[in-house]
């Protein structure tokens, strides 16, 4: 994991979930215009390899504030980083896996949420 | 015939989960030709994106968010589906997946999505979840 692409993961994901969820934007265009946005500001730095955390992150951002508050995204954001450096090899070339990633990787927060509540707040 | 084998099928679906909302509407309503528009964008969406990929200029993620902000801009009321289908057009012939396969995929990825309307509602990567259980679903089947 090196700097740079944590920095690209929560960058991505920050800005998709306020303009979804603060600007009050449609998930599906708040995602694809942030993903085109940066695809090209990453083209144009020739860092083309970033480009599919970029996409992966967004779909992270996609989630509901009733789901996962900023602390719990900022965790999902390194387990997502810590995922897709794992299954890098697997998955390759089939459709939905960086969907999946970010899926399995937004899980965990909130499952470690609703833990905690239910056995300190008893609720 | 292969109509009213989805007839069934979603029929059956409704009955043992009544919570299923939009499947029960549309067999309700009869809203066959929003059903067969909805298959339709889904196919046509995940192909578009699925050539759109072969281009090395343009690659997957390009190609899937392209498809995905058309989608919102020219049938906004499908832009969820458009989006999730696109996911599986991000499939890669590498790996053997062809124009058929891919149809075949988001068909399923359709059947998914309107199956699971009511559950993880705002939870980030759904729609890709979504995508990923129809390709994989197509790839152990047919790869």
């Amino acid at each position: 994991m090196n700097f740079l692409e944590l920095l690209i993961v929560i960058l991505s994901t920050f800005v998709v979930y306020f303009l979804i969820n603060q600007k009050k934007l449609s998930p599906v265009l708040a995602s694809s215009l942030v993903t085109l946005i940066f695809v090209f500001i990453l083209r144009f730095y020739s860092m083309n390899k970033y480009e599919s955390l970029v996409f992966c992150s967004s779909f992270l951002g996609m989630t509901s504030t009733s789901r996962v508050g900023y602390v719990g995204l900022f965790f999902s954001c390194v387990f997502l980083l810590g995922i897709i450096k794992l299954s890098a090899t697997y998955f390759t070339g089939i459709g939905g896996a960086l969907g999946f990633t970010a899926f399995v990787s937004v899980l965990f927060p909130f499952l470690i949420e609703k833990l905690y509540k239910f056995i300190f707040l008893k609720y | 015939m292969g109509f009213d084998i989805i007839k069934i099928l979603c029929g059956l679906l409704a009955l043992i989960n009544p919570d299923l909302g939009y499947s029960n509407y549309m067999i309700l309503n009869n809203n066959w030709s929003h059903f067969l528009a909805s298959v339709f964008v889904a196919i046509i969406s995940a192909n578009v994106t699925f050539f759109l990929t072969q281009f090395e200029m343009i690659g997957p993620v390009l190609a899937s968010s392209l498809v995905g902000l058309l989608g919102y801009l020219f049938i906004k009321q499908y832009a969820a589906l458009v989006y999730c289908a696109s996911f599986v057009g991000m499939s890669s012939v590498a790996v053997g997946y062809n124009h058929y396969l891919i149809s075949l995929a988001s068909f399923l990825a359709f059947v998914v999505f309107h199956l699971s309307t009511n559950y993880l509602t705002g939870h980030g990567g759904k729609l890709g979840t979504i995508a990923f259980v129809a390709s994989i679903l197509v790839y152990l089947l047919f790869l």
